[in-house]
């Protein structure tokens, strides 16, 4: 098998005394979408910014071969990674159009760019009705929208999406995961996407993991994951 | 009171020297704010930093260099010192708060003090002259008696303020360096997942600020007619005084809070004559409690001054 | 090198030398027992005994830089309490200074007090100052304090220079004059000048301040000024009135600028605007964070050097032609100096010099805590550096600048995150 495009091998990490993850491993194929599930404060965040080297972080984690771990942010992401952190992530003084202007830090094709900015606003008209307004005068929602619209102005290898449908609409949050399947099919954008709407994230992905207290407790295809009992009665509730 | 409440050629020229020290004490806010947007500092070397600027330029134009040259040398040479700075002395303190840093940035002001004594000598030197100053130097407005009248340095002062602030706004608002310091400034965090290099946007800050305040310096010593190592040292608590009544994070604030400030040391001893002598520091001080206890965030800022 | 592996290299080496037996084991002391007052009681003794000696040993030059050294000591103690102790920054202490040294010198000059008569109501003004500057750290915090002490401590030399200082008697820019002198007392039995008289008069001074504000970090006031330092949400938490014990750090911190301020005088006949300019201010804020900014005795260090360093440094750059050739004022190479030795210091040694002497003496001598006692002869790194100094057992285990915590030895390497201290 090739090179998977992520990997994660034995991957710890801490908050300062407090170590949160306890040897992670993970992978994610070129082109794969990935789900991970798990409670509140197993380690879900913390596995995504270990990732792009915003926690103190041990083990290996390699992008396409590359070894991350021991690197800035900064030269993570210009390797691809596009990250889309959980809650407000968005540049609240900066107008929405600016904080997509940021989102493509990275890109040169200035063109591009601004055929990207129209195209995310056809997928989120209200972001497009919004464009001159500062993010942090927008509704949860929007915000919401904004930042994962952000993300994908990078045009990312990988996307790590953290909880992209917390709060937005149900209706909101089909139309989003439908916009995601388009990318990653059109555009063989891979994912790992942490989500509590697990039945949701399961039904869009192909593998998936959970993690428990800082450990993978579970992984396995998405069908696998999803007819595991323990799995059905924590986190699918049936 | 003043007996020259009624006399407009004196509140007018009230009002033009309260604006030209405004727009210098603006100059050092500016300063202030760039460091403070993204790094959540204070360069208490700020001063400092800016003194030896301008005897950069003193220097070059002894050397007999044209002295907008010499400005212009100098700019470029505090541009890359602010930003040697941050990389180098106060990057690595970073993450230790505010405290280290704060004691780093008096350590640089004692040595870049003690060197500029030791180079330059204690002793007053003429002061650089971008502007002419001579007595005919000036735009009569009214003849009077009293007479009213601006003084070219008052305009050329008011008029790199202005130039200044339109730069700083194209800078910010209509470049990529500037969108991605803006982002730094308003979530760094996020700037970071954003790829935006946010080492290199302290830096700018720095060096940006590094230069305004050598642009200030040397104005200062214009309007002065001379120049020494302890010139900055009171405009420093200015500019401070004018980032706080303006707000620590806001550019517009910073320019606002100087030119206020300005006329309000111009105005209280101008028109509250029982106060004798030179108290410009106090009423700064004084200045700075009142917004602090009023509005700490100041007129335009959004955050607090806090770093835990 | 960072503290922590020093901690940890000096705990590795205490057990190693256990283990081999070679080298001089430490001797183990129980905090409080008796043996631990007997060593308590000849250190002391022996302090006694060097500054009882000195005026007998040492020419009267020397002893007016001893006193000097005492001046400033006890200013600087007032910084430690306020920066070190209650985590506050403060710019402004040379204004506290001069508070002190302009009461006194006034009151001598103009009004004939005797000087002891001057140091209550010096230390009462410097008391009010503080308190002033301390009630707006009542709702401000980090740099808004520095902001506005820093206007006090720039302010306060010009104003003295002002019409409204010449109206209190400050005499301007030049300065203002006051000899004082005492003969030495009849029943006063070493042979000592009356220099050397005066010198002792202060070392008594000193050493009551430098005791009371042992007593002053022991007590609960103390112990809440670090716990509020240490963490501000959890002090208040528990009972901490953050309000009160913020001002009375502040207000007590500028009493003892004050004080020194009134002893400076008995060193030195003038109190002038550069006396007690931004600079000295500076000079404090170095020698606190080089003995130790959250210890007491630190600040014994810190006085020596405001007084040696510049003086050697004047006397070492007037010898070499290049350096006398820059300048005519030798004491700006002190001050470059000073400058360097600061970031030297908050880089390599936050802690500041006490610490490291304490982590020194524990390789021969160490003083448990009892509840330690137990486990005695295997402290943990972190009371192995600490136990038993009254300093360093106050200062806990975050001695260096800026209180922030310290890291465990385990946790996870990414190099940049961990900070080099
Ligand atoms: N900045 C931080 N400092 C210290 N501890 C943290 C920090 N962020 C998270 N933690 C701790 O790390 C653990 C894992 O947090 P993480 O954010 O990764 O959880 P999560 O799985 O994303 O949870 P949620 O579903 O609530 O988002 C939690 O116990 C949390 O308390
Ligand atoms: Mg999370």
């Amino acid at each position: 098998m090739a090179e998977p495009l992520l990997e994660l091998s034995g991957v710890h990490a801490a908050y300062g005394d407090a170590e949160v993850l306890r040897g992670i491993d993970l992978v994610v194929g070129e082109g794969e979408v990935v789900v991970l599930l798990g409670a509140n404060g197993a380690g879900k965040t913390t596995t995504l910014r270990s990732i792009c080297g915003m926690v103190g972080t041990r083990g290996s984690i390699r992008l396409g071969g590359t070894e991350l771990v021991g690197r800035p942010t900064e030269w993570i992401i210009r390797r691809g990674i596009a990250h889309v952190p959980q809650g407000r992530g968005v540049f609240g003084v900066l107008n929405v159009e600016e904080n997509l202007r940021v989102g493509a830090w990275g890109r040169k094709d200035t063109k591009a760019i601004e055929a990207d900015i129209e195209r995310w606003y056809g997928v989120f008209p209200r972001l497009g009705e919004r464009r001159g307004q500062l993010a942090g005068g927008m509704s949860g929602g929007e915000q919401q929208m904004l930042a994962i619209a952000r993300g994908l102005m990078a045009r990312p290898k990988l996307l790590l999406l953290d909880e992209p449908s917390l709060g937005l609409a149900q209706i909101i949050t089909r139309g989003l995961f439908a916009q995601l399947e388009d990318i990653n099919r059109e555009e063989s954008v891979s994912m790992l996407i942490v989500e509590q709407n697990a039945e949701l994230a399961l039904s869009f992905a192909s593998r998936g993991y959970v993690i428990e207290s800082g450990s993978i407790v579970l992984s396995g295809t998405a069908d696998e994951v999803r007819g595991n009992d323990e799995m059905r009665r924590a986190y699918l509730g049936y | 009171m003043s007996p020259n409440i009624d006399n407009p050629a004196f509140l007018l020229q009230l009002l033009v020297g309260g604006l030209t020290n405004g727009a210098l004490y603006a100059l050092v806010a500016l300063a202030v704010v760039l460091v403070y947007k993204t790094t959540s500092h204070i360069n208490l070397a700020q001063g400092e930093m800016a003194t030896l600027g301008a005897f950069v330029v003193f220097a070059l134009t002894q050397q007999g260099v044209q002295v907008w040259i010499a400005i212009a040398i100098a700019l470029v040479v505090s541009f890359v010192f602010g930003a040697g700075v941050e990389r180098g002395l106060i990057r690595p303190l970073e993450k230790r708060g505010i405290f280290p840093v704060v004691l780093a940035t008096l350590a640089l002001f004692l040595i870049i003090n003690a060197v500029i004594a030791i180079i330059w000598g204690t002793q007053p030197v003429p002061a650089p002259e971008p502007f002419p100053r001579e007595i005919e130097d000036k735009i009569d407005v009214l003849v009077g008696p009293p007479p009213f009248f601006i003084t070219y340095v008052a305009l050329g002062i008011l008029a790199v303020l202005v130039l200044l602030l339109v730069g700083l706004w194209l800078l910010l608002e209509k470049t990529k360096l500037g969108l991605g310091y803006r982002a730094v400034a308003a979530n760094r965090e996020a700037a970071e997942v954003m790829g935006i290099p946010v080492g290199r946007m302290f830096m700018f800050g720095w060096g940006i600020a590094g230069a305004l305040g050598t642009l200030a310096a040397a104005l200062v010593a214009e309007t002065a007619g001379t120049l020494d190592f302890n010139s900055m040292a009171s405009i420093l608590i200015f500019g401070l005084a004018a980032a706080t009544l303006g707000g620590f994070d806001s550019v517009p604030g910073a320019a606002v809070g100087g030119l206020a400030l300005g006329l309000i040391m111009a105005f209280v001893p101008g028109l509250f004559t029982f106060i004798e002598g030179d108290l410009s520091l106090v009423i700064a001080l004084i200045v700075v409690l009142v917004v602090l206890l009023v509005r700490p965030q100041g007129l335009f800022g959004t955050k607090t001054l806090e770093r835990v | 090198m960072s503290e922590l592996d020093d901690e940890r290299s000096m705990a590795a080496l205490a057990s190693d030398e256990r283990q081999r037996g070679a080298l001089v084991s430490a001797r183990v002391v129980l905090e409080g027992s008796r043996s631990h007052r007997v060593w308590q009681g000849t250190g002391l003794l022996l302090a006694a005994l060097v500054v009882l000696l000195l005026p007998v040993l040492v020419s009267d030059f020397r002893i007016g830089q001893f006193s000097l050294v005492i001046a400033y000591s006890v200013a600087v103690l007032g910084l430690n309490l306020v920066t070190g102790f209650s985590g506050q920054i403060s710019l402004g202490h040379g204004a506290f200074f001069g508070i002190g040294a302009y009461t006194t010198a006034i009151l001598v000059t103009d009004h004939g007090w005797a000087w002891a008569a001057t140091v209550p109501l010096a230390a009462v003004l410097g008391l009010a100052l503080g308190f002033a500057v301390g009630v707006p750290a009542l709702r401000l915090h980090g740099l808004y304090l520095a902001v506005i002490t820093l206007a006090v401590g720039v302010a306060f030399p010009v104003v003295v220079s002002q019409p409204i200082g010449l109206a209190l008697g400050t005499g301007g820019v030049a300065g203002k004059t006051a000899r004082i002198s005492w003969d030495k007392p009849g029943w006063f039995g070493l042979d000592v000048s009356d220099r050397g008289w005066m010198f002792l008069v202060m070392a008594a001074v000193a050493g009551l301040l430098f005791w009371l504000a042992t007593g002053l970090v022991r007590s609960r006031v103390g112990r809440s000024m670090v716990a509020l330092r240490d963490n501000g949400t959890a002090a208040a938490i528990s009972g901490i009135w953050p309000a009160e014990v913020k001002t009375v750090a502040f207000a007590v911190s500028a009493m003892y600028g004050a004080i020194g301020g009134s002893m400076y005088l008995l060193t030195t006949p003038i109190v002038s605007p550069s006396t007690v300019g931004f600079t000295v201010t500076l000079l404090f804020i170095t020698a606190m964070v080089l003995g130790g900014a959250a210890t007491v005795s630190g600040a014994w260090i810190g006085g020596l050097a405001m007084v040696f360093l510049p003086y050697y440094t004047a006397e070492w750059a007037g010898q070499i032609p290049f350096l006398r050739s820059l300048t005519d004022q030798p004491g700006l190479f002190a001050n470059v100096i000073y400058g360097v030795v600061l970031i030297v210091f908050i880089y390599f040694v936050p802690g500041g010099l006490v610490p490291l002497l304490t982590r020194l003496r524990t390789r021969f001598l160490r003083i448990v805590p009892p509840e330690a006692a137990a486990v005695a002869t295997d402290a943990a790194p972190g009371s192995a550096t600490t136990a038993g100094e009254p300093d360093g057992g106050l200062a806990g285990p975050t001695p260096a600048i800026g209180g922030h915590p310290t890291h465990s030895p385990e946790a996870p390497i990414r190099t940049d995150q961990e900070t080099t201290r």
